[in-house]
């Protein structure tokens, strides 16, 4: 399939398009395609202005001002293309860097074909050979490497990250290895919600329910330390109390991210004396100096606040090891190996070119790929399977459960070992992972499949990317139904980020008539007669519906079908309007999801979601905004691949340094 | 700089009361509380119940006079507890917005300001409240924690509705299964129940050290980041006070095995309750939340349209409104089946509450008094019923002794919201400024806010307050 992330998503930067939900009103939603609406971005554009080549700007604007100025002043709804800087044009994204053919003024500009209701530019003719390579002259020659927001203050927001529970198992098993039992590691409780992302470092806390979890599961992991580990045991055994400052220094290093200071380490031996003097063994000493860096805030946060208080009005650098962190966190989803540790022990890490050839070297790492399946697993909350309420007539065992989840993580990580993968993969791959506890979920039978899960292709015209794994359709569905409004919202926020308003209050079904028999009756004309036909609710139900619509061939539980009920037929066909730049047609499940996935939405939005992953800071802020926006420019001039997000993840400003805190 | 609070040794509680650590003590029946003192301090249970407890203005009315009176049904299933109850025949609550997402921040902090925007991180549609929850603020008093307890009560994909709030707004977690519940309330009883010298002395210095590492690293942060370090160390000193107790704290008083890592929702519920009387037994907390969801798959209820015995919902999956909204029927009239089957999930919920005030009863506390009279259990909830109501809804109040007059129905003044005759019936805006509701339909309103419960309970309590939440929601306080 030649579906190309980076060509979908540079049309969609091409685009830039304003949806904003205060309320469902029964008019519906507007998408106004011809207009850019630059109101979001006024603040993106960075106020040092970028001149590279003033002859070549400079021609550039003459053409500007002949053919077009007069219209395009941004007055009566008309773009205005009369800006002082190349930062602005960049900034309101009618150009890209380098790219004549994603810059939108150039092909708009050359007569390229345009959608229907669209002028042709200029109206008055098309531009003379001259005009056009002066314009493209110009942007072509721009360097790559300007951003769109080039201000000191648009840099991201300092931040201390709660380890998840991934990451702190990852963390305890680098630095000790695999020796733990599964129920050493603390549950942590987190919420996990069912819009957004489970990893976001605003809703992850210590509070008084997890500590006592941490608490307990660190015991069991010093126990399990002090039984196994060689350093430990020949500590425990020696004659010497030497070797506790060594093991807080080596393991304080590891655990800590960073060398611990003279005091730190002070503090911790400081227990020693009143253990020893209590009775204390020498292995209770030693449990003590691992307990307290295990449960110390500076192994359970990770800081990108840099070496001084963040209250400071100036921006500042984060410091090489917090830099560290952060590369292997975003690559790994684990602590920082040996090499990034000596290159922030040499002060290497805000060196651009050493920061790409680590990345190159990371992401060869299978720990890369593991943590882009997590990425998809917390995306499409496919957790959830474990958990999700169900009707018992599903007969949906424990070990059902647990194979669904397992067949999507090993599928998921199949696609991200493959070479050059993209983020797009998994929402276009027709092979899954199926063993006979899962089979029966795929319309398969069990017969054909032994307990491991092996590569399995499946019927084109049934399944299409994860969207139509049933651990996906499992958790986004009813108890016992479909789930077609559940479905519809999480398309509509999760996968096209779309914001949708809360749902009036007093909302309620009405009485089906008795003249519709409801078992003869699909779900889908119930839906409409009870509730999405109401006045009150069709202005949201315009769009919710058909959103869900589309995977009416998947029941609660993720088996295709194209009956339910006493042999209702099933209509998954469907028209999803105003919630993407074109609307979305559909005539079944698979073409819907095919749908999806080529959507530019759809690709805009799922680098809005890695980067509020990966970053941890939200893309709606200003400074947010401005580098996301940053993001995709760098993307854009990327290949299509899972690395190349990584890649333009670290080049941005805000990788190496930060705004004040109180900005 | 904050600093960690090691909690009295729970042995030289146990010398007080000139008994040694380790003997034995008469068990369940006859058992002796370790309260702190010969007068028994008040324990309080707030229970919420999604959907609440069946009250509304058109169905489930009481009858007859404040000592003499009929309870309706679900109110019935606590008749053979009756006199140990009040029924406050009603309060309300807030008058804008989803009456269930505005309520929940709302329920113990009578704070949540009108139209107040709503906080993501609470984890759905939920607001902030402007002041802390009055389980808080109780357990603050006594220097205690609260056991909050979770079971299924969550919607929006939130781990638990944000029914508790600290001094600083921070929404309390909530454990959200009884083995979690199990390795706070009940480990560490058994573990103090173990002879080690050096426990004391290896917990002290874990939490000296973690506390001077804390603070270290607060002194760099600002705003909400700051935020999250300093929930760490309030966490920090929570850790503390339990893990810091010493010496045998159950006595003979047998604790329960740790549950499995998956329950039916009928074992769960009784494991909750098992807690919740042993930590109000051993005087580990005295304070308690219980946030009980609506994912009870089966309860047996009376169909009176069919006359037949039915079993849980028999109209689809949809509890919220199929059930609890009991209004299939054009025009919003209650449908009687589907009210059977609510006030059936009712009294499944009330039943076990009565199971859990017979235990309590059975209980001798440390002043001799059964641990019910020196308990309060008030059933509260975001709405009266599924069906929003929030001008009237029933409050129970179970237990206290002679700290209350039990055995009563309590009817609250209305107003009619059309004809209001100079009541003030309003709130606060986030600005502070004041705001009229204008509702001018509906039936009658109750002239007493929740708050004004919440102020006598908290004086019970032991807390000398004379207002709770938002001002202008203050009248006379509810008399228990």
């Amino acid at each position: 399939m030649g579906f190309n992330f980076r060509s979908l998503l540079i049309l969609s930067l091409g685009f830039v398009t304003l949806f904003t939900f205060q309320n469902c009103s029964p008019g519906g939603f507007k998408v106004d395609d011809t207009t850019l609406d630059l109101a979001s971005l006024s603040e993106v554009a960075g106020t040092t202005p970028v001149v590279t080549d003033n002859t070549r700007f400079s021609a550039a604007k003459a053409v500007l001002a002949n053919r077009c100025n007069s219209c395009h002043t941004g007055q009566s709804g008309a773009v205005n293309l009369n800006f002082n800087t190349e930062t602005e044009y960049i900034g309101a994204g009618l150009i890209n860097a380098g790219v004549i053919a994603t810059s939108k003024l150039i092909y708009r500009l050359h007569n390229y074909p345009v959608k229907d209701g669209a002028q042709n530019m200029p109206p008055s003719g098309p531009l003379q050979p001259s005009e056009y390579a002066a314009l493209a002259d110009w942007v072509a020659n721009i360097p790559t490497q300007v951003m769109a927001c080039n201000s000191e203050t648009q840099l991201l927001a300092p931040q201390i990250k709660r380890l998840t529970q991934i990451q702190f198992r990852n963390s305890i098993t680098s630095v000790f290895g695999s020796i733990f039992p599964e129920s050493s590691f603390p549950v942590f409780g987190d919420a996990n919600p069912q819009i957004g992302l489970a990893n976001d470092p605003d809703i992850l806390r210590i509070n008084e329910v997890n500590i006592q979890a941490l608490y307990t599961s660190t015991k069991l992991l010093t126990t399990a330390i002090l039984n196994q580990n060689a350093n430990v045991r020949n500590c425990v055994s020696s004659a010497s109390n030497a070797c506790y400052q060594t093991l807080a220094q080596d393991f304080g290093l590891r655990l800590w991210r960073r060398p611990l200071t003279t005091t730190e380490v002070t503090d911790i031996l400081s227990g020693q004396p009143s253990i020893t003097a209590s009775g204390g063994t020498r292995a209770q000493v030693v449990d003590h100096i691992l307990t307290s860096l295990i449960m110390s805030p500076n192994h359970m946060f990770r800081t990108e606040i840099g070496a001084v208080p963040i209250g400071n009005l100036a921006t500042f650098n984060l410091t090489h090891y917090e830099i560290a962190s952060l590369l292997s966190f975003t690559v790994w989803d684990g602590p920082p190996d040996n090499v990034l540790l000596d290159l922030a022990a040499n002060n290497q890490l805000q060196n651009p070119t050493v920061l790409r050839a680590q990345v190159d070297r990371m992401v060869q790492d299978s720990r890369f790929q593991r943590k882009m399946t997590n990425f998809i697993v917390d995306l499409l909350k496919l957790e959830s399977v474990r958990t999700v309420f169900k009707d018992s007539s599903f007969n949906l065992t424990t070990a059902d459960r647990q194979a669904l989840l397992t067949s999507a993580t090993n599928t998921l990580d199949g696609l991200f070992a493959t070479p050059n993968a993209s983020l797009l993969s998994p929402f276009i791959t027709q092979s899954f992972h199926v063993n006979s506890q899962s089979a029966r979920f795929f319309n398969l039978s069990p017969n054909n499949f032994g307990t491991n899960m092996t590569l399995q292709n499946m019927n084109p015209n049934q399944r299409y990317g994860m969207l139509s794994h049933p651990a996906f359709l499992t958790t986004m569905s009813g108890e016992l139904g479909s789930g077609i409004v559940k479905r519809g919202v999480f398309a509509l926020e999760q996968l096209l980020c779309n914001h949708l308003g809360a749902p009036p209050d007093n909302t309620g079904s009405v009485e089906v008539p008795a003249t519709v028999n409801p078992a003869i009756t699909s779900t889908r004309e119930l839906l409409r007669i009870s509730h999405s036909g109401q006045m009150s609710c069709v202005g949201c139900h315009s769009k919710i519906d058909p959103a869900g619509f589309g995977f009416e061939n998947f029941d609660a539980i993720g088996l295709f079908r194209t009956t339910e009920k006493q042999n209702v037929a099933i209509d998954a066909s469907g028209t999803l309007t105003g919630a993407t730049d074109q609307p979305l047609v559909f005539t079944n499940s698979v073409t819907y999801l095919q749908a999806i996935a080529q959507s530019s939405n759809f690709r805009s939005c799922m680098t809005k979601k890695y980067f509020k992953y990966a970053s941890g800071q939200s893309p709606e802020t200003t400074n947010g905004q401005c580098e996301l926006r940053n993001f995709e420019v760098g993307l854009s001039q990327k290949p299509d691949n899972t690395a190349s997000f990584v890649q333009s993840l670290v080049e941005l400003r805000s990788f190496i340094m930060r705004r004040p805190a109180n900005q | 700089m904050a600093k960690i609070n090691p909690n009295l040794s729970r042995r030289d509680f146990i010398k007080q009361l000139g008994l040694a650590a380790g003997v034995a003590l008469p068990f369940l029946r006859s058992s002796v509380a370790m309260g702190q003192t010969t007068t028994a301090p008040l324990r309080v249970l707030f229970v919420a119940l999604q959907h609440g407890w069946g009250s509304d203005r058109d169905v489930a009315r009481f009858t007859g006079s404040t000592t003499n009176f009929v309870s309706p049904n679900p109110f019935s299933a606590f008749d053979a507890i009756k006199n140990q109850c009040q029924f406050i025949d009603g309060l309300r609550t807030g008058f804008w917005g989803n009456a269930h997402d505005v309520s929940y921040s709302d329920i113990l902090t009578s704070s949540v300001r009108y139209e107040a925007p709503t906080n993501p991180a609470l984890g759905g549609p939920f607001p902030n409240p402007t002041s802390p929850s009055l389980d808080w603020m109780i357990a603050n008093h006594h220097n205690k924690n609260v056991l909050r307890l979770s079971h299924g009560y969550q919607s929006f994909g939130a781990a638990y509705h944000p029914l508790s709030f600290d001094s600083s707004l921070r929404s309390l977690p909530f454990f959200t299964n009884a083995r979690e519940a199990y390795l706070e309330v009940i480990d560490p009883l058994r573990q103090q129940n173990q002879t080690d010298p050096t426990l004391l002395s290896r917990n002290n210095a874990l939490l000296s050290m973690l506390g001077r590492d804390t603070n270290r690293l607060l002194a760099r942060l600002s705003g909400q980041e700051r935020a999250k370090m300093e929930s760490y160390l309030a966490s920090l000193n929570a850790l503390g006070n339990r893990i810091n107790a010493t010496g045998t704290a159950t006595g003979n008083i047998q604790l329960p095995n740790l549950p499995g890592m998956t329950l039916s929702y009928n074992d769960q519920m009784d494991q909750y309750l098992e807690m919740i009387r042993i930590a109000f037994t051993l005087d580990t907390h005295r304070v308690a939340v219980l946030g009980l969801g609506n994912h009870l798959e089966t309860w047996p209820w009376f169909d009176p349209v069919t006359n037949m015995n039915r079993n849980g919902n028999i109209f689809g999956n949809n509890f919220h409104h199929e059930i609890a909204h009991y209004d299939k029927l054009p025009g919003y009239l209650p449908e009687p089946t589907s009210r059977a089957a609510y006030e059936g999930w009712v009294r499944w919920y009330a039943g076990k509450i009565v199971g859990l005030v017979n235990t309590l009863t059975a209980i001798n506390d440390v002043d001799g008094r059964p641990l019910i009279d020196n308990t309060l259990i008030v059933l509260t909830g975001e709405v009266g019923n599924g069906r929003h109501d929030r001008g009237n809804i029933v409050h129970t109040i179970i237990g206290g002794g002679s700290r209350t007059r039990r055995g009563r129905w309590v009817n609250v003044p209305t107003f009619e919201p059309r004809n209001r005759q100079g009541y003030f019936w309003g709130s606060r805006a986030p600005d502070g400024t004041r705001v009229e509701s204008g509702i001018n339909y509906g039936g009658p309103v109750s002239r007493h806010h929740v708050a004004d419960l919440w102020v006598s309970v908290a004086r019970l309590a032991g807390l000398n307050i004379n207002s709770f939440g938002i001002d202008v929601y203050n009248g006379t306080p509810i008399e228990l």
